[in-house]
């Protein structure tokens, strides 16, 4: 296991390498990167003073030397509107994300598994039924348009509910539920159809002849069917941190999307490469996290990292 | 010092009225939808009044604003562009500040006179100023925040800093300030004072953070991209700018339906920037009540093409009146803007110093326009007009564009619509990489002096539309001179010019529109301001 976590950690550090290489190139492709960073009417000496500051006299080597460390040190640079360190206005705002998008994963991911198992139990039923129209349904409605009808009847109409912000446990609730619609009738879904498959396995026809308990007998089903939600589960909660702009912005949420959508109207560049590197490294983390998850929830993939590594053993010994 | 006189904020007449939302969520988003599209928001229930009473029941007014921009709490810092002027306007008190009207009225400067060269500006301040910190203010937080701008940081003060030769403190309540070349609103411009013992002590980072100035509203804490709370500062020199509520909240919403939401469930008292559509639905609402700053910009045209060598048909003065001519503006004002509108007669606004009120508004007269075109060997104009998707200063910038390509379309010039994102087109704009027609609004806060016209209308202008000599010469004149009286005369002179010349199409001025809720017992807005506040005649319940 500790081979297969290690291996798992090397892929997502190359990964991130990756990202991180080409968003430095890409700000140096665009030609002068000091007037990239520079304000709209900044002055030539302005430009010659980001230029300075920033490194862009040194050797292209060093710049990049120079660019890898501060990421490691978690330094991104000034942005160039709010004046302030890059990382003070992302980490804060990667939080405020966090909340949110954790509170729409954990809606999507009770509700998603609770419905499609149900109505995979329950297959041909009027309720899978339900079920799978409301999945239809969840996965065609935008978010900001299921927002705005939110606020309409729970805040305008209704009153109980504040219409935005991010004061208390009230102020998550409209836009959690907002962007949790898509991943839960995708989850939902897939663990329907996955426990579909499972039901239908003679191991669960064995199991039910021997007088297993209905409780068991689902924990047994959905372990075996939770692989592919797995895997489903923490790509959408990676989708969730990097695609809650629209939603951040109908709420007024104060999260690493609006950020975005400033610092690309006010053209901060080094304020969009702190957003960038941040939510790769996070998106990056949470496949980690889910790769990690395989090998505690199902033993054959321990059993396939073991029997490769014997094999290769077996083969080296051979080849000596 | 003149004491503004109190207007309670008053509604406009209902035009829709709404059903109360009596529907049942019985099943499914579908059925939500169509309940949502069939039924109206319900009123809030409080009502409201013109009384003002000395201490408020209700002591937080929350402002719902687009954008705070860059969110600098420091005065001196908010000077980047107008939506950071809240902070300036509240937490800053200048030498000078512009009243209402626009006029300029003394502030923490009580008088100021230059020497016959023009060039030395002797500045009386005002005694027993306190500042947020309790201490009192003196010449030295003039010089302090002079000096403080000198850092190139402080990009909005470059031009400032330019002219500035030195500054010397005479005693503590007068300076003298010596520029380089005569300046006439070198006081205006002064930024506004900052404590000097406070900030030597914290240093200029945390004192970004953490302001200390002498304005009407002390600044309190932040919360990034959220929110920028602001306390009562009840010892402030001008006790009829002193609020009888303690705590403003500026909450910072970019989404416009939200600033709506807002005001309808009571999360907000006031909401800025409403396009005319939004503002129409609140109209039925017997509480909420729809204030406007009037004229507080010009939706423009500019004819770029008049800034280049290469030859251009819209470099004919009877090509750019004939497109003047073929736009109904008046229908612009009342349908697209829904009244919020009004038909402009020139490029400065009554707000202008030295706006000349005897010209006449171009009529709507399509056939002359035909007409013009022809002589000029146009009939078959085509160009590009280029605009943002998204402006303070401009509502529904995309629609009013086209509305102005419909007119010009009658006519049989050819336009084609260039929509970008901002950034990207006053970048372009600033590097004169468009060419065609520009849209740009000019603030009347902005233009109020007339010598921000010349960013347009001079050959070096940031956003200049065009190079003519005559321009050039009027501008020069008019920035040398630091007598009022005669810098009217000149601004006369450049507002009849650009009557006549068109360089720019003056289309409509458009109306800064709030909402306000049933907390709020007055407020009094700027004129001609299309920006969120100033907050000093605002009163709650």
């Amino acid at each position: 296991m500790t081979r297969y976590t290690l291996s798992r950690l090397l892929q997502g550090l190359v990964a991130m390498w990756v990202i991180v290489t080409i968003v430095f190139f890409l700000a140096r492709l665009g030609g002068d990167a000091a007037a990239l960073l520079a304000p709209p009417d900044a002055t030539p000496e302005q430009i010659a003073a980001i230029r300075l500051s920033y490194g862009f006299d040194q050797p292209l080597h060093l710049q990049y030397v120079d660019y890898l460390r501060g990421i490691v040190t978690l330094d991104f640079g000034q942005s160039v509107s709010y004046r302030q360190p890059v990382v003070d206005l992302v980490i804060p705002a990667m939080v405020n994300t966090a909340r949110l998008a954790l509170a729409a994963f954990v809606i999507a991911l009770v509700l998603g598994v609770t419905f499609g198992a149900i109505a995979g139990v329950r297959a041909g039923t009027r309720y899978d039924q339900a079920v799978r129209g409301l999945s239809v349904l969840g996965q065609s409605v935008p978010p900001f348009w299921l927002g705005m009808l939110l606020v309409l009847l729970f805040s305008i109409n209704l009153g109980w509910l504040p219409a935005f912000g991010s004061e208390g446990f009230t102020s998550l609730i409209l836009p959690a539920c907002a962007l949790a619609a898509f991943p839960l009738a995708s989850i939902a879904r897939l663990t329907r159809s996955s426990v579909l498959e499972i039901v239908a396995r003679d191991q669960t026809l064995f199991e039910r002849s021997k007088g297993v308990g209905p409780a068991t007998l689902m924990s047994h089903i959905l372990r075996n069917a939770s692989l592919p939600v797995v895997t489903l589960a923490g790509i959408q909660l990676g989708a969730m941190f990097s695609g809650t702009i629209v939603v951040e912005n109908l709420f007024a949420w104060p999260g690493v999307g609006q950020l975005a959508i400033q610092g690309i109207q006010a053209r901060d560049f080094a304020l969009i490469q702190g957003i960038v590197v941040v939510n790769t490294f996070v998106f990056v983390a949470l496949l980690f996290v889910v790769d990690l998850s395989y090998g505690w929830l199902d033993p054959r993939v321990r059993a396939v990292k073991s029997a490769v590594k014997s094999k290769v053993g077996a083969n080296v010994e051979a080849a000596a | 010092m003149p004491n503004p006189r109190r207007i309670a904020a008053t509604g406009r007449s209902s035009r829709f009225r709404y059903g109360k939302f009596t529907a049942r969520v019985t099943a499914g988003a579908l059925a939500l939808s169509l309940v949502a599209a069939c039924n109206g928001p319900a009123a809030p229930s409080a009502g409201g009044s013109a009384e003002v009473p000395a201490s408020a029941t209700n002591q937080t007014l929350t402002v719902g604003v687009a954008t705070l921009q860059q969110q600098y709490a420091d005065p001196v810092l908010a000077n980047e562009g107008g939506n950071t002027y809240p902070i300036k306007w509240s937490v800053g008190e200048p030498l000078i500040r512009q009243e209402l009207d626009m006029r300029q009225v003394p502030a923490l400067a009580t008088e100021w006179s230059v020497s016959t060269d023009d060039l030395t500006w002797d500045v009386k301040l005002r005694e027993g100023v306190k500042m947020h910190d309790g201490s009192t203010f003196t010449a030295k937080d003039v010089q302090t925040s002079i000096n403080r701008v000198k850092d190139p940081a402080f990009t909005s003060y470059a031009a400032y800093v330019k002219k500035i030769a030195s500054v010397e403190i005479v005693n503590d309540y007068e300076i003298k300030i010596k520029t380089t070349v005569p300046y006439a609103n070198l006081v205006f411009d002064t930024p506004a004072p900052v404590a000097t013992d406070y900030y030597n002590r914290v240093g200029e980072a945390e004192f970004r953070k953490k302001p200390v100035a002498a304005g009407p509203w002390k600044f309190d804490s932040q919360v990034f991209n959220d929110s920028m709370t602001l306390t009562r500062f009840d010892d402030f020199w001008d006790k009829d700018r002193i609020a009888n509520f303690s705590k403003l909240v500026l909450k910072i919403i970019p989404d416009e339906s939200s600033r709506l939401s807002g005001i309808q469930t009571g999360q907000l008292d006031i909401a800025q920037g409403l396009t005319p559509n939004s503002a129409a639905q609140l109209q039925g609402s017997p509480t909420i009540k729809l204030v406007t700053s009037k004229q507080a910009s010009v939706a423009n045209v500019f004819f770029v093409d008049n800034w280049f060598e290469a030859d251009s048909k819209l470099k004919d003065v009877n090509v750019r009146k004939a497109l003047m001519l073929a736009i109904d503006r008046k229908a612009i004002a009342d349908s697209l803007y829904r009244g919020f509108g009004t038909v402009t007669v020139n490029a400065t606004l009554p707000v202008t110093l030295g706006n000349d009120t005897s010209l006449q508004a171009w009529p709507y007269d399509p056939n002359q326009a035909k007409q013009l075109l022809a002589a000029a060997g146009a009939s078959n104009l085509s160009f590009t007009l280029h605009l943002y998707n998204q402006t303070t200063a401009i509502a529904d910038v995309q629609k009013f564009a086209e509305a102005v390509i419909g007119y010009w379309k009658e006519i049989g010039v050819n336009v084609t619509m260039d929509a970008m994102d901002p950034a990207t087109y006053l970048d372009k704009a600033v590097k004169h990489q468009l060419t065609g027609a520009v849209i740009l609004g000019t603030p009347g806060l902005l233009i109020s002096d007339p010598e921000k016209l010349s960013i347009f209308y001079t050959s070096t202008g940031g956003y200049s539309a065009v190079k003519n000599a005559e321009l050039d010469g009027m501008f020069a004149r008019l920035s040398s001179t630091v007598k009022r009286d005669d810098q009217a005369k000149i601004a006369g002179e450049i507002s009849r010019k650009l009557h006549e010349t068109l360089y720019g199409l003056p289309v409509v001025s458009l109306d800064a529109v709030y909402a306000i809720g049933p907390k709020v017992a007055a407020w009094n807005l700027m004129e001609g301001n299309p920006y969120p506040g100033p907050f000093w005649h605002l009163d709650a319940k």
